[in-house]
């Protein structure tokens, strides 16, 4: 009997580290598809909702100020919310402190537009494992392009103008 | 000591770097990450077997599975366009290996081979370096 038990404690372990490993091997994370989500605190206090900003085009920039290409692709990003008025940039700031430092950090880079402070939820739910990490978002909230990695102004610009479409 | 190899893609370098580390009994432990889902590919566990190397649980993961926290070394396979918040003081490095999972289908074995050695000769030359 307590080999049987012992046999199907094995079978379960190894049956979930089966499930798990193929349940992350088969979801990459959503690269289309609904943006999922989120309200999060900016560099005040203030409470921010994805859905506040439903009816524009998103540039989500999930970022980090210990990230060197996280900084690098800041000048890039600039160029292009300047050129783009009506496209909203927010950043989600990743192991980056709170408030008042967070905004410092911010202000240090030249990043003009709202800051949030990431929780761990909007990470999992964008499964967001590498930093930077840009969403483009249509209008309608469906996520257009995904980004891993730094992104040039020119890519970032292209994928602006696809989501427009 | 604990390693991290880093790719974009979790099933060649990345794997087979944690294998060889762990191999080397003085390492706290090891491990492979990258960003872009896959498994660990076949020719990866049979070029380690030939030299011996365990590939007992050896699985392809993304960099959230991984206890960044215990990290010590990192190693790259390619140029740092991403980053993970890590400790303060990790040694880095990259090491611009050839991606073996794409070599022509005739050659894919030995270019496995290839990276397989070349990431054990470095490792050698890393831990002299590190721990002398």
């Amino acid at each position: 009997m307590r080999r049987l038990v012992a046999d199907w404690l094995i079978a379960l372990v190894i049956g979930v580290g089966v499930y798990l490993g193929a349940a992350w091997m088969l979801a990459p994370g959503p690269v289309t598809g609904p943006a999922p989500a989120w309200t999060l605190p900016d560099t005040h206090g203030v409470r921010m909702s994805l859905s506040q900003l439903r009816g524009k085009v998103v540039v989500l920039n999930f970022w980090g100020s210990w990230c060197p290409p996280c900084r690098e692709e800041i000048p890039g990003f600039r160029v292009a919310a300047e050129a783009e008025p009506e496209v909203q940039f927010v950043g989600i700031a990743v192991r980056s402190g709170a408030g008042d430092a967070l905004q410092r950090a911010a202000d240090a880079l030249g990043i003009t537009w709202p800051v949030l402070e990431a929780d761990s939820a909007v990470l999992e739910a964008y499964a967001v494992d590498v930093y930077p990490t840009t969403f483009v978002l249509r209008t309608d909230g469906t996520i257009a392009t995904r980004f891993v990695g730094r992104v040039e102004g020119r890519a970032l610009r292209e994928a602006i103008d696809a989501a427009r479409r | 000591m604990t390693f991290l190899f880093l790719d974009d893609d979790c099933a060649a370098r990345a794997p087979l770097g944690e294998a060889l580390a762990r191999r080397m009994g003085r390492l706290a432990d090891a491990w492979g990450a990258g960003w872009q889902p896959n498994h660990v590919r076949r020719e990866v566990r049979a070029v380690l077997e030939e030299e011996g190397v365990p590939t007992l649980g050896l699985v392809a993961r993304p960099p959230g599975a991984v206890p960044l926290d215990e990290v010590d070394v990192v190693i790259r396979f390619v140029p740092d366009a991403w980053s993970l918040p890590l400790r303060e003081g990790v040694v880095s490095r990259t090491w611009a290996i050839p991606d073996p999972s794409s070599a022509p289908p005739s050659e894919r074995l030995d270019a496995y081979r290839a990276a397989r050695d070349e990431i054990a000769r470095r490792l050698g030359l890393l831990l002299r370096e590190i721990d002398p």
